[in-house]
């Protein structure tokens, strides 16, 4: 049968979300060398192999980074951009690329509680942020009403780019739990969607805001 | 993304001295950097990226007496949210927080967008397709080619490190340029203080007078009374995302003796239209001396082909902006 | 009323169909990221490859020195156009190139060309391709069309790449110029780099006799790039199959249509498995890109699994292609059209593109009119401006020439252009019918209503802040997709209805409008139907159209009918068996509820079988049934207008609205108001018809205020093929669109429903509102530098 889900619930996304998010190694099975596969014990050794066979290549990075509150240990090349060390090392697969240039917003995560462009970030220069992506939303409770309505407002189409929208707008109610419609088509005037549902975001978002809203004066 | 190595500078003399023996490039908010990397259009592409943000306190922004310094990694999201910034040069913030996209701002640096690589698409056309005078090579293919984008007011000339002179059309598009242009800004580097007026240049790789090594520190902002009373106005074809077509600054001195007009987009350089501060120094803002100050800064434009427009633009931003200075 | 001849095609009452806020059956993994689309595949011990790109319009490469290339450890390979590979691959059926599958030969800037890299990384890859010595012969191009239009020109590609006959054999070979002949006997040969194709109705001599006066115009269309969110690429590697014997080729990233990828290596289809259903958005560009079907080629040759994917600038094809037209319009002193005589130039792309000629011609807006006095001519060149895919969907439709045709009559007379709309718009049954269409007549009502429409003549409005105030009209039909065969298949097993789907998921929820429509004929809810997403179902939803895909919902209704009545008789058929077996024992078994009705009797309400004479004979369907019956049904739906038309027939149609505001200073034009009032037969399902209506004015916006796309004329070097110099709208710069759906009843597909689909989008509405602002055309993109230039031009300045 396919991996695809049959009837994707907020449920069965949300635990996808935490399987990708366990999955996430902690540090790499194996240090092997990326261009001849030879395996060794640590980095250092790999290090050495490098400077004995590799010269003229560029030699791996080891760097930790924190993703969605886990700490992992990786060995990277050191012009891999954030979005593809989550992508290809993390397994994380929720920051899309589209323009990979800045000028389309797909590939937005939170670094530090602001939202960032990942495909114009050295990974090597996230060590020691705080990194969160559309998966750590995902699985926090907390969010459930602006996925909910994300959803019921077909605020997607193909879907590509929504994750990204997504984040900036998590990004935006982190700071501003009530904005305005302007506010949150400002705050996610960044993000491109090539299907043309921009108008749709605000409407789902402003609903996601009253749902919020009453879940907190509900819980106290 | 071609393969580099990566270093975390620790302090700017040794980035300094990375950049300067060869093969390195700096990278601050990499907004710049790092598409011109993926899209391969350096002549040379660089063994090591020297990251200035491992450089501690290089992002601050203060007030130091009379004067508003700013580190040059203060991010423009920084910028544009500070309380000092928007108390005391409100243009600068509203600059900042106005260029590209919210996400984008949160990273890039007000050091990046000052020295930021022209914007000409024959540049950065991919794999380096047209090796143009602004990478070292004969030929400014705008001059002849679709040039909508590109100089009004001529194109600049300059020396290879050959001693081969050239020329190119592409303008400045820095969004804070026009901005500490007109609040006439001192920039602070590695070796020196360089003026406002003397700081953006035209060079092989570089819009900036700055010499191969040398890194921006700081901008010093001195609070004057042309910081209050000041004007900002970008025009791009999107509300964001864009850079700017046109952007356009404007400040005056209390007894209205001194105007500062300055405007990017328009030639190679941030263009201080002198033309029109002459006329308006000393006056008070009228309809008509408003009309007359946007005919004059636009005197001596010579457009190419497809860039007639950005002359009636000047005229009607820089009439508009006056006159809401009355 | 038209759904008549179908089951329950007048329903009054719906409990599903219509309901709003119903989640899109994917969204959730959507939104979460968890969707994974080609880009998102990894396999263990994955390759990459890339793809040599040319730097030059037209060239041909004679040699590739990849001495040093390979040197770069982590570089595996470099392979080449004259590789055994790359020979006996047949063409992907939904449209990709014939022949050589690699050639040395690159028709535009960035095609494909001569050689493939492949390393152990992306960034590996981008260091080969820029370590390969390559040496090219730059051959002439065409950029510009209308110095490309002269037939006594050198050809710019030989006789191997002409596909002009797309739809019938090549237009240069023997058989392609008998099958010209046959089909299309008044179209001279192609010369050079130009074909033409024409097309004359009607008795022209009498139209211009019984017209007081001509009008001549042009309308310009540039071209638009594609509309692909989504790198497009695949991950591909072989396996042993468990099921079936022989190779199996695993292969993700090339979503389209079942067998695609089979077809062209020739595979039979169990022998493909293809898990991810998440295609991206794709708005009639149905071919596949390279990196999207090389992948498996690599694999083999290389023995690991291969992923290709294209950069942005790599995705940077046209969706739709320049055309210029110039037409020449009789008109009486009423303002009633009596003769239309379209010239049009139109760019037919680099090879494989999407064919402009002879087909396309006849789904077009000229035939709404009263007026059957139509010619046309089309100039097709080919050129070296880019590839487009399968795809064509505005250009030939002339729906603009007839929005800009009747804005000019009413100029002329100083009139209401929706007036002349009415003059000259047939009634439903022919361009002979003098009857107004109904739907029309709603959707004009409404809009001027809504609007507060007050008209007035071009120049004559400006605001309170100063801007030139212009509003425009438009009519169009709504097109549904109802011009292909469909299959459905419905299974219920273990008491649940399945739906199973191929997909793909992208974007236009035509699988949730059908479920709606089939759980509203089996009597259950929405979230009762299993949708089993299964790249080997035969059932897709490809035809396109955001609760547009009518034709189609019509077939799942008629399917739904027909499982329910097996499933009905199979729930008789239980009652007669009076014994149940329980391993090797029987028992008796208790009598049926239904025992001694017949099918007929019977019906599924709320989940439950019940007695139609005595609704509280109830037993739940899983317990009723516990058979597996299966449906299927396939075909058209019988009344398919559109498809068999071309808008001689009318039934439901939209209006679009427009008012601007134009800053002659600075060329800016606002959107004040965008109203779209749209019958769409019958709503299905609401937030698809709203999100359609966003789409398509987002798409109109982007062509006619933004989006251009630009070629150095020198070197045919596309010179903005990125998100940032090619500018989609943002957030801040889309209108707030105004939509009032009305629902007459009167289209083709499921209850009457008819969609909207997406040819509301690139009508010359915006372009039109500012000339009613300025009293001056200016060519899309109305960009604030070719306004300042049409104004200028103008005088207006």
């Amino acid at each position: 049968m396919p991996n695809q889900p049959t009837r994707a619930t907020l449920q069965s996304a949300s635990e996808q979300a935490a399987a990708a998010l366990a999955a996430m190694p902690l540090r790499p099975e194996v240090v092997s060398c990326p261009l001849c596969s030879r395996q060794f014990l640590t980095y250092s050794e790999l290090s050495e192999h490098y400077a004995a066979d590799h010269a003229d290549s560029v030699a791996p990075a080891a760097i930790t980074l924190n993703v969605n509150g886990k700490t992992c240990e990786l060995i990277i090349e050191p012009y891999l951009t954030l979005k593809q060390v989550l992508q290809f090392h993390l397994g994380l697969i929720g920051a899309k690329e589209m323009c990979d240039r800045g000028a389309c917003g797909s590939c937005t995560v939170i670094i530090n509680g602001k939202p960032a462009l990942s495909c114009n970030l050295l990974a090597a220069e996230c060590e020691g942020k705080s990194i969160e992506t559309v998966e750590g939303i995902a699985v926090n409770p907390r969010w459930r009403p602006l996925i909910d309505q994300y959803c019921k407002w077909d605020a997607m189409q193909c879907g590509y780019c929504t994750p990204g929208f997504l984040v900036s707008a998590k990004a935006l109610l982190d700071r501003n739990p009530t904005p305005t419609e302007y506010e949150i088509n400002d705050a996610l005037s960044g993000n491109i969607c090539i299907c043309g549902t921009q108008p749709r975001h605000s409407q789902a978002i402003l609903e996601a805001v009253k749902l919020m809203a009453a879940e907190v004066s509900e819980n106290g | 993304m071609r393969p580099f190595n990566h270093i975390n500078a620790n302090s700017l003399d040794t980035a300094s001295e990375l950049v300067k023996s060869g093969g390195a490039v700096a990278i601050a908010g990499g907004g710049d950097l790092l598409p011109a990397l993926k899209d391969n259009i350096f002549p040379e592409y660089p063994k090591i990226v020297v990251n200035l943000k491992s450089i501690p306190g290089l992002d601050y922004i203060t007030l130091d007496g009379d004067t508003l310094k700013i580190g040059a990694l203060a991010t423009l999201a920084d910028i544009a949210r500070s309380p000092l910034v928007q108390a005391n040069a409100p243009i600068l913030a509203r600059a900042a927080g106005s260029a590209s996209s919210p996400s984008l701002r949160e990273t890039t640096t007000i050091g990046g967008n000052v020295c930021q690589l022209p914007r000409c698409w024959y540049f950065r056309k991919l794999n380096n397709r047209f090796d143009c005078s602004r990478k070292g090579g004969g030929q400014c293919f705008a001059i002849m080619g679709d040039n909508r984008y590109h100089s009004v007011f001529g194109g600049a000339g300059f020396n290879t490190d050959a001693g081969e002179k050239r020329t190119c059309i592409a303008v400045n598009q820095s969004e804070l340029a026009p901005v500490l242009n007109v609040l006439t800004a001192k920039f602070v580097t590695t070796g020196r203080v360089i003026g406002n007026l003397d700081f953006f240049g035209v060079g092989v790789l570089t819009t900036t007078v700055l010499n191969r090594g040398e890194l921006l520190k700081e901008i010093q902002i001195p609070l004057t009374d042309f910081a209050k009373n000041s004007r900002y106005k970008r025009f791009a074809f999107r509300k964001s995302i864009d850079f700017p077509v046109i952007n356009l600054a404007i400040a005056v001195n209390s007894d209205r003796s001194q105007y500062h007009i300055c405007l990017g987009g328009v030639a190679p350089t941030p263009y201080i239209a002198l033309k029109a501060e002459e006329l308006l120094n000393g006056k008070t803002i009228t309809p008509e001396l408003a009309e007359a100050a946007g005919i004059a800064a636009a005197e001596g434009a010579k457009p190419f082909e497809a860039n007639a427009y950005k002359v009636q633009l000047i005229k009607t931003l820089v009439k508009r902006e006056l006159l809401t200075m009355t | 009323m038209a759904d008549l001849l179908g089951a329950n095609g007048t329903r009054e009452k719906f409990r599903v169909v219509g309901k709003p806020n119903i989640p899109g059956l994917t969204s959730y993994a959507l939104a979460t990221g968890v969707a994974k689309f080609g880009a998102d595949y990894i396999a263990p011990d994955m390759l990459f490859a890339k793809i040599l790109r040319s730097p030059y319009a037209h060239a041909r490469v004679l040699n590739v020195d990849f001495s040093e290339a390979l040197k770069i450890p982590g570089v595996v390979d470099v392979i080449f156009w004259t590789d055994p590979i790359f020979k006996g691959i047949a063409p992907n059926p939904i449209g990709g190139a014939a022949g050589d599958y690699l050639r040395n030969e690159a028709h535009h800037e960035g095609a494909e060309v001569a050689a493939v890299v492949v390393a152990e990384s992306e960034g590996l890859c981008d260091e080969a391709l820029n370590a390969l010595k390559v040496d090219w012969e730059q051959l002439p191009f065409i950029v510009d069309i209308e110095k490309g239009s002269d037939p006594a020109l050198p050809a710019i590609r030989g006789p191997e790449y002409d596909e002009s006959g797309t739809y019938g054999p090549p237009m240069t070979t023997a058989d392609g110029i008998a099958w010209m002949a046959t089909h299309y006997p008044d179209d001279p040969r192609k010369q050079g780099n130009v074909g033409w194709s024409t097309k004359t109705e009607g008795d022209m001599e009498a139209g211009w006799k019984a017209a007081d006066f001509t009008l001549e115009y042009d309308v310009n269309l540039h071209d638009v790039v594609s509309l692909l969110p989504n790198p497009q690429a695949s991950v591909a590697w072989w396996t042993e199959n468990a099921y079936k014997s022989g190779e199996t080729l695993r292969i993700e990233g090339a979503v389209g249509r079942r067998g695609a990828v089979a077809t062209m290596y020739g595979l039979p289809n169990d022998n493909v498995i293809q898990e991810g259903v998440f295609q991206g958005g794709k708005y009639c560009d149905w071919g596949l890109r390279m990196a999207q079907e090389i992948t498996p080629l690599l694999s083999k040759k290389l023995g690991r699994p291969v992923r290709c994917c294209n950069t942005r600038e790599e995705n940077f094809d046209m969706c739709v292609n320049e055309r210029r037209a110039h037409v020449k319009l009789g008109v009486t002193n009423e303002g009633l059209i009596t003769a239309v005589d379209d010239s049009s130039l139109i760019d037919h792309g680099a090879p494989n593109s999407s064919e402009m000629t002879v087909y396309d011609r006849d789904w077009n807006g000229y035939y709404t009119l009263k007026c059957e006095n139509i010619t046309q001519l089309y100039t097709v060149v080919d050129s070296n401006r880019g590839f487009m895919h399968t795809c064509g969907q505005f250009v030939p439709y002339s729906w603009d020439m007839i929005t800009v045709g009747l804005y000019l009559i009413a100029e002329k007379f100083g009139k209401d252009p929706t007036e002349i709309a009415r003059l000259n718009l047939h009634g439903p049954d022919s361009q002979r019918d003098l009857n107004l269409v109904p739907s029309f007549e709603k959707c004009l009502e409404e809009g001027k209503k809504e609007m507060n429409w007050n008209w007035h003549a071009a120049g004559t409005k400006r605001l309170p802040d100063g801007r030139l105030h212009g509003a425009s009209f438009r009519y169009q039909m709504c097109p549904r997709h109802a011009f292909l065969s469909y299959f459905t298949k419905l299974e219920y097993r273990g008491g649940v209805v399945h739906f199973p789907t191929q997909g793909p998921v992208a974007g236009w929820f035509g699988t949730e409008c059908f479920t709606m429509i089939a759980a509203e004929e089996l009597g259950l809810n929405f979230e009762d139907i299993v949708v089993d997403y299964d790249y080997r179902a035969e059932h897709t939803d490809e035809a396109g159209g955001s609760d547009g895909v009518t034709g189609h919902g019509w077939i799942v209704k008629e399917c739904a009918n027909l499982l329910k009545k097996r499933i009905l008789e199979a729930v008789i058929a239980d009652t007669l068996v009076t014994t149940s077996r329980f391993g090797p024992m029987e028992f008796p078994k208790a009598p049926s509820p239904f025992a001694g009705y017949s099918a007929e009797d019977l019906d599924l309400m709320n989940g439950c079988v019940i007695v139609k004479a005595k609704p509280e004979i109830s037993v739940p369907l899983a317990q009723a049934c516990t058979a597996t019956v299966t449906a299927d049904y396939g075909g058209n739906s019988p009344k398919s207008a559109w498809a068999t038309q071309f808008g001689r027939k009318l039934d439901t149609m939209n209006t679009s609205w427009c008012e601007v505001a134009v800053d002659i200073e600075t060329g800016e034009v606002e959107i004040l108001k965008y109203l779209v009032v749209a019958d769409v037969g019958k709503v299905i399902r609401r937030t698809s018809l709203e999100s359609q209506i966003d789409q398509v004015v987002f798409f109109s916006q982007g062509a006619q205020l933004l989006e251009e796309y630009i070629l150095d004329p020198a070197t045919g070097v596309k010179l903005n093929a990125n998100m940032l110099d090619y500018r989609r709208p943002t957030t801040l710069d889309v209108p707030l669109v105004s939509k009032d759906i009305l629902e007459t009843r009167a289209g083709d597909g499921a209850y009457g429903a008819s969609g909207i689909s997406h040819n509301l989008a690139n009508s010359h509405l915006i372009i039109t509102a500012i000339h009613n602002a300025t009293g001056v055309w200016v060519d899309p993109p109305a960009t604030p530098d070719r306004m300042i230039a049409a104004l200028a031009k103008g005088g207006k300045l």
